[in-house]
């Protein structure tokens, strides 16, 4: 494959910098994979890449900024404990095969998937909720991202326990007058399905919701704002998602 | 065991903890331990999310996204891939490169620079904020001694969020060149820094 890692040499650079359109990227994430001359250029330019940030003036974010950061995570870590013990036991990160050089730390971390980026940190928040509670029998608890922009300081999760998914819910406002709040389940390439789940929210600003139906194949559980009595197609944006490995 | 019954660690004891320790308090659902990773690397995240973007309001959002995205899958962070600074950095370029494809106008004049003086800096208010500073103007240097073609080029990359393609079109440039250009501006880079001795892992 000698003629081959010829031709990707000059793409190196790029790769490291994120200047490569996405299905080159592609096809030199592939060749990546089978090239190991390319991994140890690759794997030599990374000091390059890592510096580069520095080189940026440095210029301080205000405190709100943290103040909005902070409140996010605290209520997401209120919640969490709120599940109980099994939500704060946390698996170790899944390791994909024993050693792993620098470059695969690269590629994961490089735009080629930033597209997948958001997804993954999701569903690596899931990962931080599996939990296995005796036999086989497995609970798993799965963070949600709420916009906050809806629901300031609101969080979610969903809890899996046995095939029985329940999502709670808290610091979420009451559906706007006339509307309810509705539970979608969607798979890949599809639009979300209905359930018949329509909530409303508790005075304390909690609900706690039964998903109905199977999860198994779904990428995300989403709640959207829709007319009393539900939707057969979201009208809103996805205030809760919930996305699923 | 539920993180409620671990000895609790007062938030001067989260202080003198590793990034990499602090990260396993995090994967288990630890605030205040992402509250210290915070502090310690949301200036230089933030820094490098204003150069890309050019407004604090984008650069503020690109933050916020990428530290809660640290925060919900602090267990994909692998020490063995690097520190957590790299990780936190490498998620922040990732947002911000997101955020600028995804403004319709992608602007040209954002990455063709500088506008330096609307920026105020930071505050040297540690000895580790100055030692970064240091730092900060060694890569800098080395940036700036590069053949202005090479220099170019890496900084519409990394900085600018632009594809070589993109880069090629606005130089007028084939793409082939754009590429070369990148890697051997990388790769004088790359002879210059281990050199030196500046890279800090």
């Amino acid at each position: 494959m000698t003629a081959d890692h010829d031709d990707f040499v000059d793409v190196q650079g790029a790769y490291l910098l994120g200047a490569l359109p996405q299905p080159e990227k592609e096809r030199f994430e592939a060749h990546l994979a089978t090239c190991a001359r390319c991994r140890a250029d690759v794997d030599a330019l990374l000091v390059v890449a890592d510096a580069l940030p520095s080189a940026a003036p440095p210029v301080e974010p205000s405190p709100e900024l943290k103040d909005r950061i902070m409140q996010a995570v605290r209520s997401e870590a209120e919640l969490l404990e709120a599940a109980g013990p099994q939500a704060d036991v946390v698996a170790p990160p899944t390791r994909r095969r024993g050693s792993r050089s620098r470059w695969l730390g690269a590629l994961y971390s490089r735009p080629a998937l930033a597209g997948g980026m958001a997804a993954l940190a999701l569903i690596a928040g899931a990962g931080a909720g599996y939990a296995l509670r005796g036999g086989d029998q497995e609970t798993r608890t799965v963070r949600a991202s709420v916009e906050q922009g809806v629901a300031p300081g609101g969080a979610a999760k969903l809890v899996v326990d046995d095939g029985d998914a329940t999502l709670r819910l808290a610091r979420m406002p009451q559906p706007t007058r006339g509307r309810v709040w509705q539970v979608w389940v969607k798979r890949p390439r599809r639009a979300p399905e209905p359930t018949d789940a329509l909530f409303d929210v508790r005075r304390n600003g909690t609900a706690t919701v039964a998903v109905p139906g199977e999860l198994a194949g779904a990428e995300a559980v989403l709640v959207t704002s829709e007319p009393r009595g539900g939707s057969q197609v979201p009208t809103r944006q996805p205030v809760v998602e919930v996305s699923l490995d | 065991m539920p993180a409620r019954s671990e000895p609790s660690v007062t938030p001067q004891g989260l202080r003198q903890l590793g990034d990499e320790e602090l990260m396993q308090l995090v994967q288990k659902g630890r605030a205040e331990a992402f509250e210290v990773i915070y502090d310690r690397h949301s200036s230089a995240s933030f820094s490098l999310a204003y150069r890309m973007c050019g407004s604090r309001a984008a650069a503020e959002d690109v933050v916020q996204e990428a530290f809660l995205s640290m925060w919900r899958s602090g267990s994909r962070y692998d020490r063995t891939r690097g520190s957590v600074r790299t990780w936190a950095l490498g998620i922040v370029h990732n947002r911000a490169i997101d955020s600028l494809r995804r403004s319709v106008v992608h602007d040209r004049r954002r990455a063709s620079d500088e506008g330096l003086e609307e920026r105020f800096e930071a505050r040297e208010r540690t000895d580790v904020e100055a030692a970064r500073r240091d730092e900060a103007r060694e890569v800098r240097t080395l940036l700036d001694d590069l053949p202005p073609e090479q220099c170019r080029v890496i900084e519409l990359a990394y900085f600018g969020g632009f594809t070589h393609t993109e880069i090629a079109a606005m130089l007028d440039t084939p793409v082939g060149t754009v590429k070369g250009r990148m890697r051997l501006g990388m790769e004088k880079m790359r002879a210059a820094l281990t050199r030196q001795g500046t890279v800090t892992p």
